[in-house]
């Protein structure tokens, strides 16, 4: 890599490379039994740079100098823009997170007692389920003198149930953590109770209603309709209801924050895909907008900083701006037993419109007071539902980058 | 061709196959006008899968290793306990290529920038556009796949494809309107960027004047594009044999019997040439073909893999497909398409009293196991007595597979193609969605 970049910087004004090995492994459970083995290993670099406010960008697996000339190639025919540039070298990166090892037979052994913990509810079976670990290596060097390597290791366990005949009834429940701690008993004991529990379910009328959605469907619609109004490229954009608005109040008496720092966050780390070092960043506190999260190049556009929140996909793709552990929180307490449709999950949340922040979502697992709900959509805007306010529980959970515990809505439309 | 391949496939096991796979892609987006963002790349890898008791499966951008993936993935294959169907079948020896016309390898870049600045050409300054990106994204594929049956496919492939996004805003409105085309092929396949791009804008500024949708149980008329998804989500995943087998489909125990209205016919058909979801070969060296799924309403066909036709007793339909060589093969839909009928959209809207005409799609998902789908239309309008009036937008349609087939009562007579991207258990392929305009009754979800 060191001499990749000397290479480069005698070409370019700017150079980065990106490399990153990933070793993940899938135990796939189908028809309540050990199915498939996956192993997966990839290697590769992303070499991104910059002349003349110019930029190109080529992934490869090897870094030759074929590779490294394709890139200034590519800066050549792209077309300038003044903020373009790569981050110089900061103040030292918070500590590194440990990973750990898993081998096939640990791995097996969780698979064994994902499905004996379901064997335990008769008249529900599974489906699909898997045990899933990965371990990653990343390191990120540039010309500015950036420089750094990081690891993180991720544990995934998911399963699929159904129960009944004539009308079936499915149950889904995951959970995933950045240490061997999954608790896969759990897993299994809550994807066949939110099975069973959801037959014999009933049609409930039209209307608006409090709507308590459990920590998965939470993660799921404000993946898809909130997250992205923080994303500095869109509120530039134009593309963010949040534009604008910073220092005024927003949502009633809620908090979040984009914290990349703590030990236990899946998306933790000690620094971006950029190299910038990984931080807090404070997006809405008491309900007022306080910030939103930047890259490099959207935080030159505005002459702030970096919040180290550049991420990619992997090494074949160029960073953007993206979330960490996006996490939210609320003044208000969420009673014990609660009286609205309480939503497990949710099908189509990605079909959200997450410009406007509208959604419409089918429900997985929905129940009225205790009792299943055959089908029944929720509809409304994020926007406007987080302004009148929210309820929060304690049982904080965390799914893709998004951390919350149950929420509960006082008035979203439900149509059954 | 690859190093040790021979000695791998004649290790013992049941069944053994090798996939190798390199990939070039070309991806090149103008944001506002300008192309600042532009990438290409090339990578490569090989995978085996090993069948014995339970499937082996290892994949690797370090092309050397086949023997210890071979070794690694045996070992697993050994560990468990079940007896996985699998018929023996006769390996294929055959070289596969598509041929584009115009060859994104061989075209310059200069090219694929100037499509993009063309698209933005047809929306900059244009009334109330706030904001546009347009993608232009190529991929053009090499490979090998051979198994312990002695199947050597050796096979090349060029996909393209073109979004276009156009932001409208109005006072403190902003809308937003998609358009993608794409196919197998080259750049022939996208001569008219500017109509695109002016197809979204058009979308987005109709959003801006649309009001809430309504909610509850209407008749509603679908536009092709939505029946694509709604055929694609709803039918097509439920007669995944995989999910079948599971006990995860609404079909199982169905075949031959009446699942919707004698109106609906379905199909899929990987060989439709330039389609997205085309293929020659699926992902287990089976020869692609076109399968009748539903005549007149009956159910013909499930989708099938080797073991899931192996386990159902019935032949391969060639529809195990993977996202790459990395991905183990599932069962997956190519092209679906539902038969056109012979009505007239007009035909369709006037015996409408009070409903609500949909087009567009967001994406839908679907549970197949209980037969609930939900899908977000892109915009509607009201139907009222036969007529179409005020444009409604953020719809969504939700219902039961089975009961919406059969409450179709009117098929349009003009069929269109469009493209996506399918999702199942972690890997994405591009399918083709055809569709015609149709009628019938579901639940429309809208915020008032």
């Amino acid at each position: 890599m060191e001499k990749a970049l000397k290479h480069l910087s005698q070409l370019a004004d700017e150079a980065e490379i990106y490399f990153q090995e990933i070793r993940s492994s899938t135990i796939t459970i189908k028809n309540s039994m050990v199915d498939s083995y996956r192993e997966r290993k990839a290697r590769g670099y992303g070499i991104r740079v910059i002349m003349g406010r110019r930029m190109g960008f080529y992934h490869a697996n090897r870094l030759g100098r074929k590779e490294l000339e394709t890139a200034v190639k590519i800066a050549r025919l792209a077309q300038r823009d003044e903020h373009l540039k790569l981050p110089a070298r900061r103040r030292s990166a918070p500590p590194q997170h440990p990973v750990f090892q898993m081998t096939l037979e640990e791995g097996m052994e969780m698979a064994g007692e994902l499905l004996s913990a379901a064997q335990e509810h008769p008249g529900v079976s599974v489906t699909l389920g898997a045990i899933a670990w990965s371990s990653s290596r990343a390191m990120v060097a540039n010309t500015n003198g950036v420089e750094g390597e990081k690891e993180d290791s991720i544990l995934i366990a998911h399963l699929s149930t159904v129960a009944g005949k004539e009308e079936p009834s499915t149950g889904f429940y995951m959970e995933v953590s950045r240490e061997k701690d999954v608790d896969v008993r759990a897993v299994s004991e809550e994807a066949c109770r939110l099975a069973r529990d959801s037959l014999h379910a009933r049609r409930i009328s039209t209307g608006l209603r409090k709507v308590v959605l459990k920590p998965m469907a939470a993660a799921e619609l404000l993946e898809n309709t909130l997250v992205q109004a923080f994303n500095a490229d869109n509120v530039q954009r134009g593309r963010s209801r949040l534009a604008g608005k910073l220092g005024q109040e927003v949502f009633s008496g809620i908090d979040i924050v984009d914290d990349a720092t703590f030990a236990t966050g899946l998306m933790s780390e000690p620094f971006d895909d950029e190299g910038v070092p990984a931080q807090r960043t404070s997006l809405v506190e008491k309900g007022v907008l306080k910030g939103f999260l930047y890259d490099t190049y959207t935080a030159a556009k505005e002459g702030v900083e970096s919040t180290g929140n550049a991420g990619r996909t992997g090494y074949s793709a160029p960073p953007t701006v993206s979330p960490s552990n996006f996490i939210i929180s609320g003044d208000e307490r969420m009673e014990e037993e609660a009286s609205g449709l309480v939503v497990h999950g949710l099908i189509g949340a990605h079909t959200s419109n997450p410009v406007t922040g509208d959604f419409s979502c089918e429900t997985r697992n929905a129940f009225l007071h205790g009792a299943p709900v055959k089908k029944a959509i929720i509809s409304g805007n994020i926007f406007d539902i987080l302004r009148s306010g929210a309820a929060f529980g304690e049982d904080v959970k965390q799914y893709s980058s998004v951390v919350a515990p149950s929420i509960e809505l006082p008035e979203v439309m439900v149509i059954g | 061709m690859l190093d040790g391949l021979e000695d791998v496939l004649s290790l013992p096991a049941r069944f053994i196959d090798v996939r190798y796979q390199s990939t070039a892609t070309t991806s090149v987006t103008v944001k506002d006008g300008v192309a600042k963002d532009i990438s290409s790349g090339e990578s490569e890898g090989v995978s085996i899968r090993v069948l014995d008791r339970v499937w082996g499966f290892a994949s690797s951008t370090e092309v050397g290793e086949l023997m210890e993936m071979a070794s690694s993935a045996l070992k697993a294959a050994r560990t468990g306990n079940r007896e996985i169907p699998f018929k023996p079948a006769e390996g294929v020896e055959d070289k596969v290529r598509v041929r584009a016309k115009v060859s994104p390898a061989e075209s310059p870049l200069e090219d694929k920038i100037e499509l993009c600045h063309r698209a933005y050409s047809a929306v900059e300054g244009e009334k109330a556009v706030a904001s546009s990106t347009f993608q232009y994204l190529d991929s053009t594929s090499r490979g090998m796949y051979a198994s312990s049956e002695g199947a050597r496919i050796e096979w090349e492939s060029v996909k393209v494809a073109f979004f276009s996004t156009v932001y409208a805003r109005e006072g403190a409105i902003l809308q937003v309107g998609s358009e993608r085309r794409g196919g197998t092929g080259g750049l022939e396949l996208l001569k008219e960027p500017e109509e695109t791009a002016r197809q979204a804008m058009e979308k987005a500024r109709r959003l801006l004047r649309a009001e809430e949708a309504p909610s509850g149980t209407y008749k509603v008329v679908l536009d092709p594009v939505l029946t694509g998804v709604f055929i694609h989500e709803a039918l097509g995943h439920a007669v995944e044999a995989d999910h079948v087998l599971r006990g995860e489909s609404i079909l199982a125990g169905k075949l031959h019997e009446q699942v919707a209205s004698e109106l609906v016919s379905v199909c899929d058909d990987p060989t439709i040439p330039a389609s997205f979801g085309f293929y020659l070969y699926d992902s287990e060296g089976m020869r692609a073909r076109r399968t009748e799924v539903i005549e007149e309403g009956v159910l013909k066909s499930y989708l099938h893999s080797r073991e899931t036709s192996s386990a159902l007793e019935a032949e391969s339909t060639g529809n195990a497909r993977s996202q790459s060589y990395e991905h183990p093969p599932l069962v997956r839909m190519s092209n679906t398409c539902l038969e056109p009928g012979d009505c007239t959209l007009e035909e369709l809207l006037e015996d409408v009293r009070q409903g609500v005409y949909l087009l567009g799609s967001r994406g839908g998902e679907v549970d197949p196991a209980k037969g609930v789908f939900q899908f977000a239309a892109e915009e509607g309008f009201l139907i009222e007595k036969g007529e179409l009036t005020a444009p409604v937008k953020d719809v969504a349609l939700s219902g039961e597979t089975l009961s919406i087939l059969k409450s179709i009562d009117g098929v349009g007579r003009e069929l269109s193609h469009h493209i996506g991207f399918c999702g199942k258990e972690g890997q994405s392929v591009p399918v083709g969605d055809g569709g015609a305009h149709v009628r019938t009754l579901a639940t429309v979800g809208g915020a008032r």
